[in-house]
């Protein structure tokens, strides 16, 4: 093994040369009984070393790993679905988020709620309560006993108006899309009951504002740009 | 279209039995025994794996919107988790503190059982891997132990090509010769 270096030996072992590189290395292996033993003892150290971590691999999964993933305060991010064809435009991601999505706030919301949110043609749609609160609430004028707080109404960057709610379930976001609410995110939070209606722990709504923040185009709409939005049934695309 | 509906239900069935997991969660879940694997290449010592990869699967979740779906997790992960090993080298370094690695088994002045015990436990090739420089150890690990491609393995370090298999060559010489033909 005189001409051929350490480094393409190693190379040889890790599956590193060409087809080609690798035919005449084994041409060469064939003649030089140096070599093809310098070989073996890389190959028995690549398979003492892979041995070692494979038992590591093989090992139960701690608990405490797996609860840091398997955690109960559910974010989810519900990405926007195209119109046409879901599966094909938005790809499996996409339809894997929303089916995850629609199980967890079909899970989540609690069932004194007059159903909440139902699925249409791939979306999660605001349905019931939160269905009427978002067609009818405006955020200047809420009832103290609604079961639905509206925060914020804004115009999206592709001309939606969306509205952020917060209930006892959670704290969500929808944005019209001329024939209901589609609910674009929602967090699974804890509402703490006070003052007559339902205020959801910091950390949700700071996640959904964060959310509007980033859909919003320009700025919220005041109490009269709300009022005349919704008389229009929030149709007034541009 | 069989694919499709097969997807949808593994993801329905696999969210009743995990919690609700979003994909990103999912994918996270099923890579963890791999990522144990290679916390413990890096750290050596079980507790100190167990927490390095407590750390990065934080910092995953955390910055889970800067991952790019359509790329790899798992060296997405590894790159995490490496750069959380190095910030505890480093901070240990600064506090003056040795690892039981370098130690490689001597158990002097050391009085926490926990440690004792780990440190009896490393194997001729936890020793022998713990005497590599960090910076070999962690190609060592990549491409021996977790199967990347050199090229792989050098996206995943930032490293120039020519650096990892330098440093791959030279872990791998030190090793052969702690480990003998016992290899």
């Amino acid at each position: 093994m005189t001409e051929i270096g350490e480094e393409r030996i190693i190379a040889y072992v890790d599956g590193e040369l060409t087809p080609l590189e690798a035919l005449r290395f084994e041409r060469a292996m064939e003649s030089d009984a140096g070599l093809a033993e310098a070989v073996a003892r890389h190959r028995r150290l690549r398979a003492a070393i892979a041995d070692r971590f494979a038992a590591v691999e093989a090992e139960p999964v701690p608990d405490r790993l797996r609860r840091l993933i398997e955690h109960d305060d559910t974010v989810i991010p519900f990405r926007a679905l195209p119109k046409a064809d879901p599966i094909r435009r938005a790809g499996y991601a996409a339809l894997a988020a929303t089916l995850v999505a629609g199980l967890v706030v079909g899970q989540l919301l609690p069932r004194a709620l007059p159903g909440p949110v139902t699925e249409k043609g791939g979306r999660i749609v605001a349905d019931g309560g939160l269905a009427r609160a978002l067609d009818r609430q405006l955020a200047s004028a809420q009832p103290a006993d609604a079961g639905w707080r509206i925060g914020v109404s804004f115009r999206s960057k592709d001309g939606r108006y969306c509205r952020s709610f917060e209930g006892g379930a959670g704290a969500g976001l929808g944005c019209h899309d001329g024939d209901g609410w589609t609910v674009e995110r929602f967090v699974a939070g804890s509402a703490v009951r006070g003052g007559g209606g339902y205020a959801q722990a910091g950390s949700s709504s700071a996640e959904i504002s964060m959310a509007a923040q980033d859909m919003m185009a320009g700025a919220p709409l005041d109490a009269a740009m709300e009022k005349k939005a919704r008389d229009s049934g929030w149709r007034d695309r541009r | 279209m069989d694919e499709t509906r097969e997807r949808i239900r593994f993801i329905l069935e696999s969210g009743r039995e995990e919690g609700f997991l979003t994909p990103f969660e999912r994918a996270l879940l099923d890579l963890l025994p791999r990522l144990r694997r290679f916390a413990r290449a890096l750290a050596l010592d079980a507790a100190d794996a167990d927490d390095l990869c407590q750390i990065a699967i934080e910092r995953a979740l955390k910055a889970e919107a800067q991952w790019q779906v359509g790329t790899r997790l798992d060296s997405w992960m590894y790159r995490i988790m490496r750069n959380s090993w190095i910030d505890e080298v480093r901070a240990r370094k600064r506090r003056g503190e040795t690892f039981v690695a370098e130690e490689e088994g001597e158990m002097v002045g050391d009085t926490d059982d926990r440690r004792i015990e780990a440190r009896v436990e490393l194997n001729k090739v936890d020793r022998a891997m713990a005497a590599l420089p960090p910076e070999q150890r962690e190609v060592i690990a990549l491409i021996l132990v977790e199967g990347l491609a050199y090229k792989e393995a050098a996206e995943t370090l930032g490293l120039p090509m020519g650096t990892v298999t330098s440093r791959l060559v030279r872990g791998r010489q030190a090793l052969m010769e702690l480990l003998g033909e016992a290899a």
